[in-house]
């Protein structure tokens, strides 16, 4: 315990270094920075923008050009999708022209793109960066991702990053290029804004130098910035110009007394200083995402999922009540109690913590200071923190019961319209199958055995595009033939009891389901501002429950990510 | 994840379909999926993630395609479909084998997973 102590004594002076020294670091720090797009017509303009925003805020940060490598797309001639480019061709989708027309332009990056977004540069570079770390030529290393996720449907923990065409940069790829910083002590901090990007919480979790921030779950799809976004109507962002989390996390970093670049035209006038030392680490960055974005959105932090991951392991909800007065009655008064929450006596360990949950506090108290929640949770003015806690945790208990009653009644109705899916399927066939045998002409069957043989050539042959097309063109046009046949048929005065009978359910129940969905939207949209609330507050306890009552290798997991976490760009 | 996903589930519905743009690569390599989409029955297409960046169309192929659908439109389904030729972000040709069930979307979550992987016919 001891020996253990001491760790936690040099991770903590280790924190409070990075603090006072982190504007010295300079160039000794690299930055890697992918915007792999796809393929062109997936490649959105919103991939340029957020790495012309990192870069800008890495150079306010002293970075120096050579220190940040950027690979994107195809490389400096990409194009990238942008609607409101001039050049203009139609959008096909599978067999099908949509109204929708599609711009492609030159990119606007192209003095900071170095490489194409293909998987052997990138790992080329990946053994380079980590070269220089062994060599002690660096000192710490921001991966930084933006484009496509492609899911991993086998393991969404697991999900690819989308690179140039059809490449992808797989978890393994990464987590090599972590192990191998991680020989020389090197720090990385991982940073992803696409969908499914929540797959690299699993690499900090498992390696000792890696923390990870990440704009969606593993399982989840992540989102650009809504049109009239209030913060940023004083700004010039375009629409659907940024993904939510890159914009915000740049902002947070931003230096507001640098202007004249991208981030100045386009960040919010708000300080993401919320401990108001004077800089803004990746902690704060994260945190000032989350509660300017919308709040349907889930980004995650390293330390809060291993936290939430160690009780998932003990299947240990944490509530207010079980960590008592330690933590969550006196958030009011956080230097009074942390000191507790480790029962342990050196003091550089309760300073680490104190100061890194009061910063944490600080962000938690913004976001319950949000207007949103205000209006809706109607505070006091002059509530304490600990009243309006109880506040939000009552108002989600209220979510949760109400929102189950919700779920409840789309549960019925689909059940009941898939009711009437399946016997309408019944009568259906048994239509289908009467006109078979009733058919004297013979053309329904000849319609049937040419949709056969073209389902047989569809299912099995080895056919070119053109062939493709003809098959399935072939398919459609019997299957259109045959629909109508089907349902002149049913409008037979044989079946017509049974059909009449059937479409007046089906009417019903599509109302039924149509309004319990318009039911559960208001409900989640009025609800959001409490859910995301009461999410990080969750967070919270469950980072408290864990310095309290963890084990010393949990505990100094712990710190290790909040070192990482807590250390400016 | 099913937990996890009740409580985190959100819909992004009516105006937010179209003011927030999920983007991720659409992939299907060959094999047997499970995929939830919106028939369209005037193209025998199933519209995966509809209303969003990332909607597909899988033109559907198959006899269950005459059977299995209600007439209502905009309704969405979980289906169980074969990819025999590897699908992008194009779109592309399935074969229907049926439909599982109606479905409620909710675009956060992935629309498709594949059952079982199969080598492709080219």
């Amino acid at each position: 315990m001891g020996f253990t102590l001491t760790r936690f004594s040099v991770a903590i002076l280790f924190i409070a270094n990075l603090v006072s020294s982190a504007s010295a670091a300079g160039p000794e720090r690299a930055a890697i920075l992918v915007g792999g797009g796809g393929s062109l017509d997936a490649n959105n303009y919103r991939y340029e923008n957020n790495l012309r925003l990192f870069h800008n805020v890495l150079s306010e940060q002293n970075y120096s050009k050579n220190a940040i490598t950027v690979f994107f797309n195809e490389g400096k001639d990409s194009q990238v999708r942008d609607p409101y480019a001039k050049v203009r061709k139609p959008e096909h989708e599978y067999q099908v022209k949509r109204e929708n027309d599609t711009s492609f332009r030159m990119n606007r990056i192209r003095d900071i793109i170095n490489e194409p977004a293909h998987l052997d540069k990138i790992k080329t570079e990946f053994e380079r960066v980590s070269q220089l770390a062994k060599n002690k030529q660096i000192s710490r290393v921001t991966l930084y991702t933006t484009d496509h996720g492609t899911p991993n449907t086998n393991e969404y923990g697991k999900s690819y990053i989308t690179l140039a065409g059809e490449q992808k940069l797989t978890i393994e790829d990464q987590e090599k290029f972590v192990q191998e910083l991680g020989a020389s002590g090197t720090p990385v901090a991982l940073i992803g804004v696409q969908c499914f990007s929540g797959h690299n919480m699993n690499l900090a979790l498992k390696n000792p130098n890696a923390c990870a921030f990440s704009a969606a779950a593993p399982y989840e799809s992540s989102y650009s910035i809504s049109m009239g976004h209030e913060v940023l109507k004083k700004t010039s962002v375009p629409p659907h110009g940024y993904s939510e989390y890159s914009l915000f996390f740049s902002c947070a970093l931003h230096k507001k007394s640098v202007k004249g670049n991208q981030a100045a035209a386009h960040c919010p006038e708000l300080s993401a200083d919320f401990d108001q030392n004077g800089q803004v680490s990746l902690t704060e960055a994260h945190y000032f995402a989350v509660m300017n974005m919308d709040p349907a959105s889930s980004p995650k932090i390293s330390s809060q999922e291993f936290a939430r991951s160690i009780l998932k392991q003990k299947n240990q909800p944490v509530s207010k009540q079980q960590l008592g007065d330690a933590i969550a009655c006196k958030m009011e008064e956080p230097g009074v109690s942390l000191g507790s929450l480790v029962r342990a006596v050196d003091p550089a360990v309760v300073l680490g913590l104190k100061s890194h949950l009061e910063l944490k506090r600080a962000a938690f108290a913004k976001l319950l200071a949000h207007k949103d929640l205000e209006k809706d949770l109607k505070f006091a003015p002059k509530a304490t923190l600990d009243q309006r806690i109880d506040k939000l945790e009552r108002a989600y208990k209220k979510f949760e019961r109400d929102r189950q009653g919700v779920l409840n009644d789309i549960h019925n109705a689909l059940s009941g319209m898939n009711d009437v899916r399946k016997r309408n399927k019944d009568l259906r066939q048994r239509v289908i199958q009467d006109l078979l045998e009733s058919d004297t002409d013979g053309n329904f069957k000849k319609l049937n055995a040419k949709l056969q043989a073209a389902e047989k050539a569809l299912d099995s042959k080895n056919l070119t595009s053109e062939q493709l097309q003809i098959e399935q063109g072939n398919y459609n046009f019997c299957a259109y033939e045959m629909d109508k046949e089907v349902d002149k048929a049913m409008a037979h005065v044989s079946y017509r009891a049974q059909v009449d009978k059937l479409k007046l359910e089906e009417k019903q129940k599509v109302e039924e389901y149509n309004s319990a969905v318009n039911r559960e939207s208001d409900f989640l949209r009025e609800y959001a501002p409490v859910r995301r609330a009461y999410e990080q507050l969750e967070g919270y306890y469950a980072e408290a429950e864990v310095l309290k009552n963890g084990s010393p290798e949990q505990k100094l997991k712990l710190l290790k990510l909040y070192e990482c976490e807590n250390q400016p760009l | 994840m099913s937990a996890k996903i009740s409580r985190f589930k959100i819909l992004i519905a009516g105006f937010a379909l179209f003011t927030i743009a999920p983007a991720f690569a659409f992939e299907m390599e060959c094999g047997i999926y499970e995929v939830t989409g919106k028939f369209e029955r005037r193209t025998r297409s199933l519209i995966v993630y509809p209303g969003t960046a990332s909607e597909r169309r899988l033109g559907l192929y198959g006899k269950n395609v005459l059977s299995d659908f209600l007439g209502a439109e905009d309704l969405f389904y979980r289906t169980k479909v074969l990819v025999n030729r590897k699908v992008g972000n194009e779109g592309g040709l399935v074969k229907l084998i049926e439909v599982l069930d109606t479905a409620h979307y909710d675009p956060m979550f992935l629309q498709y997973k594949q059952i079982v992987a199969q080598p492709c016919i080219r």
